[in-house]
């Protein structure tokens, strides 16, 4: 089976930790991710990596391979039910600052499957689009912010 | 076939009008992309010319297609970096689409040629210039490291 590796890299106004923050921090993870998943870890390498979906149930656990505050996170995201010799996808996350007041944000994500490397790929670049708006701006990009719950409406 | 190809791909919070004229406009490009900017009539079969602040020609080709707010293509061949120049043409496109509030604009240069140096070096520069073009949409404000043409090149 052929596995596929996605790039992708952007330039951001902020410092090393505040990429780092967004990274890792649930208030932020759920903001760029529109609530698609939400993450919890301790983010220190060794340390397990609690995946969870939109509605809360739990999509699997990875680990937290290498951990560097401000410089590099490296980090699976097991397929559900994978078996235990099953080659993980893998995300090593690089910040490098660029001199005035910019970081580099670069992600190589490897060992996706061929049924998921179109989307990943189309999926990072309007995540990570609005994970720079995020930081720069205050704002998430406007097609992944939630819709607003409408009280009393029925829904369904 | 042993294509040299890079694209990118970014959201910017813009319209397909503001954003074409981000990528065409002296006014802007100036700002994001090292001070240059293209010397173009901006129809097809115009000669097209980025212009470094020196007065020297950085890259030069001509238009292939120009549909406003949609889609530009030109063709591109270096002509201040000798081992550059001498892979010849390339082709740029840039095609936007709205997406929500946002732009979804794809970028995609490439050469028909395999292991090009020049879509190599590209593909290092295009995400920082798109970078900065994102941010001084958005916040009024390039990147500050775009702004000036790196002395001695």
């Amino acid at each position: 089976m052929t596995l596929h590796t996605v790039t992708y890299a952007l330039h951001i106004r902020c410092t090393p930790l505040d990429v780092w923050k967004a990274l890792t921090e649930d208030a932020f993870i759920q903001q760029y991710w529109g609530g698609e998943w939400r993450m919890d870890s301790t983010w220190t390498a060794g340390a397990p990596l609690h995946i969870y979906m939109r509605d809360g149930k739990l999509y699997s656990t990875g680990t937290v391979l290498e951990a560097v505050p401000g410089e590099k996170l490296v980090h699976t995201w097991p397929e559900p039910d994978a078996p235990a010799d099953a080659t993980h996808e893998r995300l090593t996350w690089t910040i490098v600052p660029s001199g005035h007041g910019t970081v580099k944000l670069a992600l190589l994500h490897e060992n996706i499957s061929e049924k998921y490397a179109g989307s990943v790929r189309e999926g990072w670049t309007s995540i990570l689009s609005s994970f720079k708006s995020m930081l720069e701006t205050g704002q998430v990009l406007s097609f992944f912010e939630r819709q607003p719950q409408t009280e009393g409406a029925s829904h369904g | 076939m042993a294509n040299s190809r890079f694209v990118y791909v970014i959201y910017i919070r813009s319209t397909p009008e503001k954003l074409w004229q981000g990528l065409i406009d002296p006014a802007f490009t100036r700002q994001y992309w090292a001070e240059t900017w293209q010397d173009c009539a901006w129809k097809p079969g115009a000669s097209w010319k980025l212009m470094i602040p020196d007065g020297r020609i950085g890259d030069s080709g001509e238009v292939v297609i120009c549909e406003p707010h949609k889609k530009l293509m030109l063709t591109w061949r270096n002509d201040f970096m000798p081992e550059l120049a001498a892979e010849g043409y390339s082709q740029l496109t840039y095609e936007l689409e709205q997406a929500g509030e946002s732009v979804k604009l794809t970028l995609t240069h490439e050469m028909n040629r395999p292991d090009s140096k020049l879509i190599d070096a590209v593909s290092q520069g295009w995400p920082h210039i798109l970078s900065s073009l994102k941010s001084l949409v958005e916040t009024g404000e390039s990147l500050a490291e775009t702004r000036k043409w790196p002395e001695g090149h």
